[in-house]
């Protein structure tokens, strides 16, 4: 087949078999997942050409290739998953490595908002306000990098962004085309890469309180704020002793690794919020609790003799099961589905309700 | 082991409950109780309920609770034994005018003439007014985009979920609608449709049951004519003269009987207490 006779990644549509193409591999990851039969490796990643970028999805892949070399593929086919259209390799597939040959890449961001960021979607294009932004150095090949992090918020949600080398600034509204969208410790974030652009811009919309039905909740989306019945309360639930050391969590009242640092109160909550359209495993630790139970930070001390073990599961129990709940946070994936960390947790009440009514009213102008 | 999905709780008003008439049996191998498929389509084995306690009956053994919202009664029931017990101390710690929060799975019994609903309480708790107004946004919402879902559905020549969604209807009230005209193609919603709209009628339609059930109290006590107790037939025909539908009466009925005011002492016989 000569260059010309390929089609081209622009063209590909969905359900077309033993399709040929020539191809930069741009992307290349792996990842094992377990089933009845074991454990299975598949590969992913994004093939790219002059016209634009596309994502495959492979059951066996040469070793000997790697991400940006140019390849030939024979018997591949493409299919729609999630709505993104795919390149599936298979046991027919034969993936050809063309040694030495360059290929130009035209990069295609999609134009998405925080919510409907997926890790299926790779690079984007997105605008936000740009907020909690820190920075650190760090090494890399022996080469120090500056490292900015943050968070970016739209309408819909807010995201963990990270930048190598450009740095990002407190309150400011962007502009950032070809992010890249990855998933770590079960929850998004956006990195920004010397490939990245990120212009100032006036954002189209207004950020506020980003409420959600529960069962419109599909991915670990940050910044959301859900509403509802606490229905229940973990058994693990209640006051929880650190090493003010290194902060790990201690069965007696000695660090095994700190046997001399002094312990911290620590506070840890787990319940499930119904809100009538789906429920949410809900988990919180002191910063947004203690708030609930009525105690100030500076008493939640060991000093303070008042504070035991069962007060403090007897304040859980009278304050959280039954009683229906606005709570800000993150979502995170975990095997057993999505959850949410708390940042916030209020008792309902009626400002909320005034807002919560009308949104619902507008259902049925 | 794949992690048990947990059984939906629906957030729904007494009157849904109440007009079902249909319960759709799990196979066998399940071996579970039958899910309740209600009128708008909803396919329950949990609810989550809020009203106010109207009646209380605790015993050693077993503690009977009625909490009426803005549409009806639900009926509690939760016994001392080993699945029951935190049920029956949660119930127990609840009084007569209390505002209260219930989630629990809803049994059903089943006799020639109607389907009897009682809620097995896995929480019960007493809420304040601001938790009331918050199910009864929510539960008013959701029951009155069901009924919406509905009409679309009897519009279409072949209503199907997708077509539903497509008019922007999730998936849940798509198929709710879809359950719903197969199961119930001439039930008039507008009963529900007023409590979740607020609408006065509803508070007329609350006043209105306490008038029949005086009505039928009066004529349990003064008709007991052979000391057999009241007939059934005697107190239907009374109704309906009275403008009362037999689905009421049977309501009223169950109403009384888990007030303490009347009991059954034979098959469709009833005397006051």
């Amino acid at each position: 087949m000569s260059e010309e006779e390929f089609p081209q990644i622009s063209d590909l549509e969905p359900g077309k078999q033993n399709l040929g193409l020539k191809a930069k591999i741009v992307s290349l990851q792996q990842r094992k997942i377990k089933n009845d039969k074991g454990e299975t490796v598949y590969f992913y990643g994004i093939l790219g050409d002059r016209t634009g970028t596309v994502s495959f999805t492979a059951w066996a892949f040469p070793a000997t290739i790697q991400a940006g070399d140019v390849v030939e593929i024979k018997n591949c086919s493409t299919k729609e998953y999630n709505n993104v259209n795919r390149v599936y390799i298979d046991a027919r597939t034969e993936v050809i490595l063309r040694p030495g040959e360059e290929m130009e890449v035209k990069r295609t961001f999609k134009e998405l908002k925080i919510k409907d960021l997926t890790t299926s979607n790779p690079y984007v294009s997105i605008e936000g306000r740009i907020s909690g932004v820190r920075e650190k150095e760090m090494e890399r090949n022996g080469e120090k990098l500056q490292l900015f992090y943050g968070d970016l918020e739209d309408d819909t949600g807010k995201i963990r962004l990270s930048s190598f080398g450009k740095p990002l600034k407190e309150g400011e509204t962007v502009r950032i085309e070809g992010a890249k969208v990855s998933e770590y410790n079960g929850r998004l974030r956006l990195t920004i890469n010397d490939k990245t652009r990120v212009l100032p811009t006036k954002l189209p919309f207004e950020i506020t309180e980003r409420i959600l039905n529960i069962v419109d909740i599909n991915g670990p989306l940050g910044g959301i704020t859900v509403q509802g019945f606490a229905v229940n309360m973990g058994q693990k639930s209640g006051l929880v002793m650190r090493c003010s050391e290194c902060n790990q969590k201690l069965d007696d009242l000695r660090c095994p690794d700190h046997p001399e640092a002094p312990f911290v109160y620590d506070l840890f909550a787990y319940f499930t919020v119904d809100d009538g359209t789906g429920h949410l495993q809900c988990t919180g630790g002191k910063f947004p609790l203690l708030p609930l139970l009525g105690i100030k930070a500076e008493e939640f001390v060991p000093s303070n003799k008042s504070i035991s073990r069962r007060g403090i599961l007897t304040l859980l129990e009278e304050r959280i099961p039954g009683r229906p709940f606005i709570i800000g946070g993150d979502l995170v994936k975990s095997q057993v589905g999505l959850s949410m960390r708390i940042r916030e947790i209020r008792p309902m009440d009626e400002e909320f309700l005034k807002k919560f009514s009308r949104m619902l009213e507008a259902d049925f102008q | 082991m794949m992690p048990r999905r947990r059984e939906f709780a629906y957030w729904v008003f007494a009157r849904e409950i109440r007009d079902s008439t249909v319960l759709e049996e799990s196979n066998e191998e399940e071996r579970s109780k039958p899910y309740i498929v209600t009128p708008l389509g909803s396919r329950i084995r949990r609810v989550l309920v809020t009203g106010r306690v109207t009646q209380k009956n605790s015993e050693e053994n077993m503690t009977r609770m009625t909490v009426a919202d803005a549409s009806g009664n639900f009926y509690l029931t939760a016994f001392s034994n080993d699945f029951g017990n935190q049920g029956k101390i949660m119930l127990d710690a609840l009084e007569l005018n209390d505002s209260v929060m219930v989630m629990g799975r809803l049994t059903s019994f089943q006799n020639e003439e109607r389907i009897y609903f009682n809620i097995n309480p896995e929480i019960a708790v007493k809420i304040d007014e601001i938790a009331l107004k918050y199910w009864n946004l929510r539960a008013s919402h959701a029951a009155r985009r069901k009924i919406f879902a509905i009409r679309a559905a009897g519009k279409s020549d072949s209503p199907s979920s997708e077509e539903l969604m497509k008019m922007g209807y999730s998936e849940e009230e798509s198929e709710c609608a879809i359950r719903a005209l197969k199961n119930y193609p001439d039930y008039n919603p507008a009963d529900i449709e007023a409590v979740a709209s607020g609408s006065p009628a509803a508070s007329v339609q609350q006043q209105s049951d306490s008038g029949s059930k005086e009505l039928i109290l009066d004529y349990v006590r003064n008709n007991d004519e052979d000391g057999r107790g009241c007939r059934y037939e005697d107190i239907l025909a009374a109704a309906t003269n009275a403008q009362i539908s037999q689905g009421e009466v049977d309501e009223i009925l169950n109403t009384l009987g888990s007030d303490g005011e009347i009991f059954e002492v034979s098959l469709k016989r009833y005397k006051a207490i």
